[in-house]
């Protein structure tokens, strides 16, 4: 039977110290360092092949593995034979590290024999490497101990403190901000440790994966990080003594204490583990470092605004004579409709961005969709304006025979409902009609289209909700530019409102539904069925936005309301004291709310937390100047 | 079956597809090539330990392999909450052998059973206040007053709920 030698984890003391009454911790015979050629090959093929493995696994660097030691490190550029040198030192006595040296052929400069030995147990726990060895300060010294740990029963039990970064990391992304705050406070390493930039990415990313729209990164603050820093290196391996392993990956920088601990060069004995704020090293720049978490912290603050209601009233506004029907908050524009056609206009400068002739018929309903502006008239057309220019870019009329009560686009494809009770699809660009569906009996209150899934919603007046299957576009065989109209299927015909579906809504796999039956309704997309009702205004449901997690309701009763999406007992708070009218129409983004209502009021509120404000300017990006502080924690 | 040698020199031979849940031994034996007659030296882990680490992998030894290249922080729906009985039974140990468990797992590289002794310290922290953290753990604070008052004011927003 062929035995693999063990990679011995220990080095030989000194002359100069003691020996250790430990029996792992004793020197070996002089017979027993003398080289054994084949055996110690081996063991040290073991130890590159989980140097490699763990190499692969963290730098994901594919080295081919062989058996062959030499053809190995041959592949391997001098940087990297040093950390292979360098992972090979806790186990070798100084005789195999010269050979090994030579073997390896490093520059034989920066790497320097460790002068200090050490026990088995530190030994092995370094050998976890390129993680931060966890257990290289010593806890208590023993007397008759020459390799400075706690040898009196030859294993020392680890302690919370013991474990790598790492794996600290591992288990801090299972935490929630609150605990991650709680633990930061405990002590200096997890102070620095929960500071790590990737850590609150990732928060970020699996709150935003949530559906909370509020942890959405601040894009044009992305662009500025983008331009300032540069791509990760090829090589992520930076060495030299003093600095010892950094590790660089996509902006993250590995703890030097691993080979601080083989070096012996940890700054602080007194202090445990990974400390590199302490040090004077800086890991990650400042501004990249504190970028994540202030974002999440952004993101956590205001969604925690609007699951309570804490907001300021940005603005109010009121221009009687005009029906504001749709806003869009992510470009503070409204659309309003009035006697003399309609207009789209700035919120904030309150300056009139396009006017929209009305020489045939009245308006009847507006949308803003992407770069255009839509709209529905008493004389059965529909209408696409250039929102910049405000020329008309198309019109689609001939189909429908009574006024366009309701619009909805998505993709390239618009969605439009009349009071003959008949909806339409057409090509937005060209205005060729796609498909019709007939099965209402009432007039169409209001269209939900989603073109990713082929579906569209209806609200009728008549009280169903339909769900409609869109087909994809067949072109006529003779004539490929222009398609066949066809007839669509209705999917489900959603039965329980009492009176009007004034408007409907999609978030994931639920339908929701506002009537003038004062309720709302949640109806499962897969089943067809009712999952609950919502209770609590006393008049028409009129406008709903839905996210994933929120439910916003306006209602002719004066109020919005806001409700928890799935866990929607009652309303988690209502907005009532700014409308003297009922609500008309209400649309939110991931920081405001604009509603606007009956008597003409246009109320912006106002839910991002507060104290960012002044980082919101995209004009004033976060310079690396202004947030280095002066102490060891940097100031945010 | 795959012979293994713990750091205190214990010989444990345990079945090849167990053995292999451990990712470090199964490329070490993918590198040296003929396994059947190899010991496998691992001198970071004490043969209690071992014993431990290999009874989560004879019970997860059928479970489908772990997919091997997977952005382990960044996976959205990371969770606590999910822990199975056995393995909930399997993980309530005193505290030093869980830690034990964690390392050997990190370094054996059992990514589920990595999986499991982490989310079972978060668990030991959530819901804990600064000084039950410290006291459960056996953390000293080594702030002076001045950063401790500064890590207070860094963190401060996160206790509003």
């Amino acid at each position: 039977m062929r035995t693999l030698s063990p990679a011995r984890p220990h080095r030989t003391p000194s002359k100069s110290l003691p020996p250790c009454s430990t029996p792992a911790c004793s020197p070996r015979s002089s017979a027993s360092t003398v080289f054994r050629s084949l055996s110690l090959l081996q063991s040290w093929i073991l130890t590159l092949s989980l140097h490699l493995h763990r190499q692969r696994q963290l730098a994901r660097v594919n080295c081919p593995v062989t058996m062959d030691f030499k053809r190995l490190i041959a592949d391997l550029s001098p940087a990297q034979r040093a950390e292979v040198l360098a992972s090979l030192i806790p186990m070798m006595s100084t005789t195999e590290l010269q050979l090994a040296r030579q073997l390896i052929r490093t520059p034989s400069g920066p790497i320097t024999v460790p002068v200090a030995p050490v026990c088995h147990a530190h030994a092995t726990l370094s050998m976890s490497w390129p993680g931060p060895a966890p257990s290289t300060v010593p806890r208590s010294k023993s007397p008759d101990c020459a390799c400075a740990c706690t040898c009196t029963d030859g294993t020392p039990r680890p302690q919370f403190r013991d474990l790598p970064d790492e794996i600290l990391l591992k288990i801090v992304a299972y935490l929630r901000p609150q605990s991650l705050a709680r633990l930061a406070r405990t002590c200096h390493r997890f102070a620095v440790l929960i500071r790590d930039s990737l850590l609150w990415k990732n928060m970020l990313a699996k709150y935003r994966g949530q559906g909370y729209a509020a942890y959405r990164p601040h894009e044009d603050k992305l662009r500025v990080l983008r331009s300032t820093t540069t791509p990760p290196a090829p090589i992520p391996i930076v060495y030299s003594p003093e600095k010892a392993l950094v590790r660089r990956d996509s902006g993250v920088a590995r703890s030097p204490t691993a080979a601080a601990a083989l070096f012996g060069t940890s700054p602080d004995g007194s202090r445990n583990g990974s400390l590199p704020a302490r040090n004077g090293h800086q890991e990650i720049p400042k501004s990249l470092g504190s970028f994540w978490r202030d974002e999440f912290r952004r993101g956590y603050l205001t969604h925690l605004n609007w699951k309570r209601g804490r907001c300021r009233i940005a603005k109010v506004l009121r221009r009687p004579g005009s029906l504001h029907a749709d806003m869009d908050p992510d470009r503070n524009l409204i659309a309003s409709i009035d006697a003399d056609g309609s207009k789209t206009w700035d919120v904030m400068t309150g300056e009139t961005t396009t006017q929209l002739p009305s020489q045939l018929g009245s308006f009847t309903t507006i949308k803003f969709f992407q770069h255009y502006t839509l709209t529905g008239s008493t004389n059965c057309s529909v209408r696409v304006w250039d929102h910049a220019t405000g020329q008309l870019v198309r019109a689609f009329t001939g189909v429908h025979t009574r006024e366009v009560s309701a619009i909805d686009a998505d993709q390239a494809t618009v969605a439009s409902g009349s009071e003959d009770t008949v909806i339409w699809t057409w090509e937005l660009l060209s205005g060729k009609p796609l498909q019709y569906f007939r099965g209402h009996t009432g007039p169409i209150c209001s269209l939900k289209l989603d073109m990713a899934r082929g579906i569209l919603l209806s609200g009728s007046a008549d009280t169903t909700v339909r769900v409609w299957d869109v087909a994809p576009t067949l072109m006529a065989p003779d004539n490929p530019t222009t398609p066949i109209v066809q007839l669509g299927k209705c999917r489900a015909v959603l039965r329980g409102h009492q009176n009007e579906v004034f408007c409907v809504a999609l978030a994931s796999n639920l339908v929701v539904s506002g009537s003038g039956d004062c309720r709302i309704k949640v109806w499962s997309l897969e089943t067809k069925s009712l999952l609950r009702t919502l209770e609590g205004h006393t008049a028409a449901v009129i406008a709903l936005q839905v996210d994933n997690n929120k439910i916003i309701s306006g209602s002719a009763d004066k109020t919005i309301k806001v409700w928890d999406l799935h866990n929607p007992a009652q309303a988690l708070y209502s907005l009532s004291d700014q409308h003297t009218s009922g609500l008309l129409a209400l649309r939110f983004n991931d920081k405001q709310l604009f509603a606007s209502d009956m008597a003409s009021t246009i109320v912006v509120y106002d839910f991002e937390h507060e104290d960012d404000k002044q980082d919101t300017d995209p004009r004033a990006p976060p310079s690396p100047s202004s947030s280095t502080g002066s102490m060891h924690f940097c100031t945010y | 079956m795959v012979k293994l040698l713990s750091s205190d020199n214990e010989k444990i031979t345990v079945a090849q597809d167990v053995a292999v849940r451990s990712m470090l031994i199964k490329n070490m034996l993918e590198d040296i090539g003929d396994a059947e007659d190899a010991e496998i030296p691992l001198p970071n882990v004490t043969a209690r330990v071992l014993k431990k680490v290999i009874e989560y992998c004879e019970h997860h030894k059928n479970d489908p392999m772990p997919p091997a290249e997977e952005d382990e922080l960044g996976d959205e729906r990371r969770r606590s909450d999910d822990i199975d009985e056995w393995d909930a039974d399997y993980i309530d140990v005193e505290q030093e052998l869980l830690f034990e468990i964690i390392l050997a797992a990190n370094y054996m590289d059992i990514k589920p059973l990595l999986d499991l002794g982490c989310k079972t310290v978060a668990n030991m922290i959530k819901g804990k206040t600064t000084e039950e953290i410290r006291k459960t753990f056996n953390i000293t604070c080594d702030f002076t007053a001045e950063e401790e008052e500064q890590i207070r004011r860094e963190n401060e927003w996160a206790e509003d709920r």
